[in-house]
């Protein structure tokens, strides 16, 4: 126990000084605040645009903004900042593979499930911080300035977002033990989710994958209901733990 | 926009502005002390920053540039 909070103490120290934290943390503030910012200059942006529609002979009238305009905006601009994450921490076991800094702590005893571990942990609460720290910001900026009450089961359909997010990670983990850079890693992350977007056309299998929680942008609006995404959160918790259990097999048995 | 609106719209100027500040400030003092990139030189990544100076910039250094030390 003490190798692994001291692993994950190293984990952090690592994340502050090499400016990840930093940047995580402004990145997913500037996503929050700008939700609604948008929505806020949406009317103003429609007035400008409507002297040059009216010669197009298209009538724009009142533009009504409420805080589902804003909740909207956060689900489109979620994808980005789970890009940025991706991209930011693909290469966090594999750039110490490739400068071959675990071979001294190895060669120590540190059994190796605990590398991997380690790293799950920082990425979970990373990911957990930066996310609420979006999901905050725009949530009290919409109550402020709008109302939050219009919106239907917020909460449940920010956590599907969120559990969306915590299977990326188991992801990048497996990847991690199967590839050897950062590349690999970040690719085959983004592989896999593209196949399960892809097969998600099929309309039966659709609510069985992990992709089916990014519908759940929809609830807000009063589209389709939390029992809907029942089967995906399961199959998404089962498939994130199979990941992380996949991966320390294969890293115990990798050539470090 | 009258000036009605720009202070309607300030609470969320100021803080959007502050971050990314920040954001290319660290960036390129990052960047200006600093001799090796991994990929790439200094004229570089300062045009790549300036250009994404919104936040895709100063990603794109960190991860694609930054010397791992």
């Amino acid at each position: 126990m003490r190798q692994l909070t001291t692993f994950i103490q190293k984990e952090f120290m690592e994340v502050c000084r090499n400016n990840k934290l930093m940047i995580c943390t402004i990145v997913f503030f500037l996503l929050g605040i700008m939700n609604p910012a948008i929505a806020k200059l949406t009317p103003w942006l429609f007035e400008k645009l409507s002297s040059s529609y009216e010669d197009m002979g298209i009538i724009l009238t009142d533009v009504k903004v409420n805080a589902l305009t804003s909740w909207e905006q956060f689900y489109k601009n979620l994808p980005i900042g789970m890009v940025v994450f991706v991209l930011m921490f693909s290469s966090i076991v594999a750039s110490e593979l490739e400068r071959g800094t675990l071979i001294n702590i190895l060669t120590k005893g540190m059994a190796r499930w605990k590398i991997l571990a380690s790293k799950g942990i920082l990425l979970l609460v990373m990911w957990t911080g930066c996310y609420f720290l979006t999901y905050g910001i725009t949530y009290v900026y919409n109550d402020i300035y709008w109302d939050n009450a219009i919106g239907k089961n917020l909460f449940f359909s920010a956590l599907c977002m969120y559990l969306l997010g915590v299977w990326l990670i188991s992801l990048i983990l497996l990847m991690s033990a199967l590839a050897n850079h950062g590349t690999g890693v970040a690719l085959g992350t983004s592989v896999v989710f593209l196949i399960c977007y892809l097969i998600s056309v099929i309309p039966n299998v659709e609510k069985y994958l992990p992709t089916k929680l990014m519908e759940c942008s929809q609830i807000p609006f009063g589209r389709g209901t939390p029992d809907d995404f029942t089967y995906a959160i399961v199959i998404i918790i089962l498939w994130s733990l199979m990941d992380v259990m996949i991966g320390i097999l294969v890293f115990n048995k990798k050539n470090i | 926009m009258t000036v009605e609106q720009i202070k309607e719209v300030l609470p969320f100027l100021i803080p959007i502005i502050v971050a990314e500040v920040i954001l290319l400030a660290v960036t390129l003092r990052h960047i200006l002390t600093h001799e090796n990139y991994k990929r790439g030189n200094r004229i570089l990544w300062i045009v790549v920053t300036l250009v994404g100076m919104q936040f895709w910039g100063p990603i794109l250094y960190f991860v694609f540039g930054k010397e791992d030390e």
